[in-house]
C-alpha cells in the first residue's frame, strides 16, 4: 500500500513539474482554447527567418468571443510579467472608423539561449463581441522588441 | 520465448494482485532490462518505479518474511489490482499527453520548419505560408493600422 501511495505522490509530482515548464499561451497553440481547425496556425523555421534574426517563428490567427480575448491577453501579459523591467512591454490601442486594435507586445523569458518574443493583436468591429486575435511567438538572437521592430519594417 | 510467455502472463498476474513476491522480484528484473518487447514497454516505467520502492522497503523484500499476495483478503487483492492499473494508466496517459505537449508546444519544432495549418487543413506551400507569416508579421509591427486600411479601402474602394 506505501509502495503505491509514494507511487502516485512521484507521478503527481512529475506531472505537475512538468506543466509549469512552458508558457501559458501554450495552451492556445496547442489548441485547447480554440480548436485548431478554427485557427489560422503558421510555423516557420529556417534561413527564410535570417533577415530578421530570427530562428523560429509560430503564429496563431482566430476568431474568438471578446472574453476569450481578453483571457489571451491576460496569459501573454503573465508570460511577459517578472522576466524584464517594468516598460519594456508595449501596448498600443488604435481606432480607425469603427475599427479598433489592441496590440501587446513583450518578451519573454530564453529558451536555450535565445532571445522571445510574444506578440499579441485584437482586431474588432464597432461593438461586436467577436474578436480576431492573433499571437505570434518568436525566438532569435535579436535583442529587444525595439530592435525586432526595425527589422520587420 | 517461453521466457517471455511467462513474464506476460505474470504481468497479468501482477495486475489481478495474484503473484507473490519472488514473482514479483522476477517481473523487477525483467523490467530493468533495456530491449523489451514493445507490446510491455507500457508497463516498463510502472515496474522500475515499484523495484525501486521496493528496494527501500526491507521488510517487503524477497525470502524476508512478507506475506504471499495469495493470502490476501480477496478485496483488498482487488484493491491493489485497480491501483496498479490505475498507476499503469496513469503513466502511459500521463507520457502520451506530455509527449503531445512538447511536440506542439512553441519551443520545439523540426529543422526547417514551413508549415500552416489553414483551419485544420495543413499547407506546405512554402509561398502560401511565407505569405501568411509576412502579413501577420506586418500587422504586428503597424500595430494594425495597415491591415484595417486594407479592410476598408477593400470595403469602399471602388
Amino acid at each position: 500500500m506505501k509502495k503505491l501511495l509514494l507511487l502516485f505522490l512521484m507521478l503527481a509530482a512529475g506531472l505537475c513539474a512538468s506543466a509549469q515548464t512552458g508558457l501559458k499561451i501554450n495552451d492556445l497553440f496547442e489548441g485547447r482554447i480554440v480548436p485548431q481547425e478554427k485557427m489560422v496556425e503558421t510555423r516557420v523555421r529556417g534561413k527564410t527567418l535570417a533577415k530578421y534574426q530570427l530562428t523560429y517563428y509560430r503564429s496563431v490567427r482566430c476568431t474568438v468571443t471578446e472574453q476569450e480575448a481578453e483571457r489571451l491577453l491576460q496569459m501573454v501579459e503573465a508570460d511577459g510579467k517578472g522576466h524584464f523591467a517594468r516598460g519594456s512591454d508595449k501596448t498600443s490601442k488604435k481606432m480607425y472608423g469603427k475599427e479598433h486594435s489592441l496590440t501587446f507586445k513583450t518578451q519573454v523569458r530564453k529558451q536555450d539561449d535565445k532571445n522571445c518574443f510574444l506578440c499579441y493583436q485584437a482586431h474588432w468591429r464597432g461593438n461586436t463581441s467577436e474578436r480576431e486575435v492573433t499571437v505570434i511567438y518568436m525566438e532569435g538572437s535579436v535583442r529587444s522588441l525595439e530592435e525586432l521592430e526595425e527589422l520587420l519594417k | 520465448m517461453n521466457n517471455l510467455l511467462r513474464i506476460r502472463t505474470l504481468t497479468e498476474k501482477f495486475f489481478d494482485g495474484g503473484t507473490t513476491p519472488e514473482e514479483e522480484q522476477e517481473l523487477y528484473d525483467f523490467y530493468r532490462q533495456d530491449d523489451i518487447p514493445e507490446d510491455l514497454r507500457p508497463n516498463q516505467e510502472l515496474f522500475k518505479d515499484l523495484a525501486a520502492l521496493a528496494t527501500l522497503a526491507p521488510s517487503n523484500r524477497v525470502g524476508a518474511g512478507s506475506v504471499p499476495a495469495r493470502n490476501l483478503a480477496p478485496h483488498r487483492r482487488w484493491w491493489i489490482a485497480a491501483a496498479a492499473a490505475f498507476a499503469a494508466v496513469l503513466i502511459v496517459g500521463g507520457g502520451m499527453i506530455w509527449r503531445a505537449g512538447t511536440e506542439s508546444a512553441p519551443t520545439r519544432w523540426d529543422e526547417d520548419e514551413c508549415v500552416a495549418y489553414i483551419y485544420g487543413k495543413r499547407v506546405t506551400d512554402r509561398d502560401v505560408v511565407l505569405n501568411e507569416m509576412q502579413n501577420t508579421m506586418t500587422a504586428m509591427t503597424a500595430d494594425g493600422s495597415d491591415v484595417v486600411e486594407e479592410q476598408l479601402k477593400a470595403m469602399f474602394g471602388n
